[in-house]
């Protein structure tokens, strides 16, 4: 790593540290770049999370909001830099415990990360051949190893909490949009994950589902300890519900602060030409 | 030439005889065509580099030659190394190896049509490559190839009289023996058309049968 992405990393660290008051930051990301092909998708990306942030990353379509999302699971590798989850790098690892030296991380380093990690996608992606009920019990039953009967009652009171309860045995087909992505996100939580990562998840739905999904979130929003990555075009479920909005542009960080001077009074020109093109349509 | 009923009846359960055997190497070869097929699939979809190659080289070699020298090779020539098979486990290795590069096509399309979404929620799930390959992909892939794989059982039904040529006696083996004994082509040969004819046709609509449940199960 170069000596500059190392300075970066060590002034994201005391901004982290200043925000949260104590301990590592869950989510740390330090020069990360990402490329598909000549594009360049993040470009030296610097960001800490604190633990039980609510983060809500905007910007236009194309200026890498939910590649941040997919780095933080792992979905995508990076071309540059270094991502830790709290504290523990995830693309690389120690050889046989040896300190300093670190290989490319393999398939169970990476599981074991994205474990503590949850997402939902814009296309909800439920297994459509599953119920509802095992679309939630499936990974805690194969991945974290519980019994089945355990899973359920996981499962039934997810479903609950989200507003589903005697969707058990409906296959996604069977159900609305709105009520397909709430069974994603019990999905999700099912796992138990410290991060949720939101990645547009009302922008496939019609109208009519957004609200009771956006429900759904402030309700897990009002929750402490969970941390959330939230990428939306939601100005104003933004504003109501993150810490910290992030403005994206160009696969780089262009404002970061509350919502309150990110919605009303943005230091950046590209945040406030952003803001009023969305805010009108 | 007159058609001879008596003869014809005569015949038939002589030639019955040859159609059990078949329908014993197309089910055999159709099941060695599924398992290996799919071998193939995973190979080329999950394997490393090297051993991806070969078998993309080996589908394609087997799909470039004729059914009927793979026979030949397999019946005549293996056994100069070593390698001796019964006709019939010969008839059923070939057609299957044959089939299986097809069936191994009709499951990449399938695998290819499950959305890339699937693999991401799976992976961000904590399943590894291969469960998310055997439990959340393939469970997903395979009902719409149902049909597909049903026209590729027809077809090695159909080409199963190629197996006359290694001896197999089967259904067209058969009548030529027959025909050959009592020095008459005419019935046991036009039976053999009969009797094809109107299984491929039962098979056709059952095929149609499954290309309607398998839209509906999805």
């Amino acid at each position: 790593m170069s000596k500059q992405s190392e300075s970066t990393g060590t002034r994201a660290a005391e901004s982290a540290g200043a925000r949260s008051g104590n301990g590592t930051p869950i989510v740390r990301m330090v020069g990360v770049t990402k490329r598909f092909g000549d594009e360049i998708v993040l470009d030296h990306l610097d960001l800490d999370v604190a633990r039980g942030e609510k983060v809500a990353i905007i910007g236009s379509s194309g200026s890498g909001k939910s590649t941040i999302l997919r780095i933080t699971i792992a979905l995508e590798g990076i071309d540059e830099g270094r991502v830790e989850i709290d504290g523990e790098s995830l693309f690389s690892m120690s050889k046989n415990g040896s300190e300093g030296a670190e290989v490319p991380a393999d398939e169970a380093h990476l599981r074991t990360l994205r474990e503590r990690v949850g997402i939902v996608f814009q296309h909800f992606n439920l297994f459509p051949h599953m119920t509802a009920l095992r679309n939630i019990t499936e990974a805690p039953v194969r991945v974290l190893g519980l019994s089945r009967e355990e899973a359920e009652v996981r499962a039934r009171e997810l479903l609950e909490r989200v507003g589903l309860a005697g969707k058990e045995g409906s296959h996604p087909s069977q159900l609305s949009g709105g009520q397909q992505q709430r069974v994603a996100i019990a999905r999700a939580l099912a796992m138990k994950p410290e991060i949720m990562l939101f990645d547009e998840v009302t922008s496939g739905l019609d109208p009519e589902w957004v609200g009771e999904v956006l429900n759904v979130l402030r309700d897990l929003a009002r929750e402490e300890s969970m941390t959330m990555l939230i990428v939306t075009h939601q100005m104003h479920f933004a504003e109501d519900i993150a810490d910290r909005v992030l403005f994206l542009d160009g696969g780089r960080i262009v404002e970061d602060g509350p919502p309150e001077q990110i919605f009303s009074a943005p230091e950046e020109a590209r945040t406030r030409e952003f803001l009023d093109t969305v805010l009108e349509a | 030439m007159a058609w001879d009923w008596s003869y014809t009846w005569s015949i038939l359960p002589t030639l019955l005889k040859g159609l059990v055997v078949t329908l014993e190497a197309t089910f055999l070869g159709f099941a060695f065509a599924l398992v290996v097929g799919m071998v193939w699939a995973v190979i080329r979809r999950g394997a490393p580099g090297p051993l991806r190659t070969a078998v993309v080289w080996l589908v394609e070699f087997i799909r470039s030659t004729p059914l009927l020298v793979q026979l030949f090779f397999i019946y005549y020539v293996l056994p100069q190394w070593g390698l001796v098979l019964s006709p019939l486990v010969a008839g059923v290795l070939g057609l299957g190896l044959h089939y299986s590069a097809y069936t191994a096509e009709v499951y990449r399309s399938g695998i290819d049509a499950v959305p890339k979404g699937q693999w991401d929620a799976a992976t961000a799930l904590g399943f590894g490559r291969l469960e998310t390959f055997w439990r959340i992909v393939l469970p997903q892939a395979i009902p719409p190839t149902i049909p597909a794989l049903g026209n590729r059982l027809i077809a090695i039904f159909k080409d199963s009289p190629l197996l006359a040529v290694i001896t197999v006696t089967e259904l067209l083996q058969q009548a030529k023996l027959l025909g050959a004994e009592n020095f008459r082509y005419l019935e046991p040969l036009t039976l053999v058309g009969v009797i094809f004819l109107i299984l491929s046709l039962i098979s056709s609509r059952f095929v149609r049968w499954m290309e309607v449940w398998s839209e509906q199960a999805v």
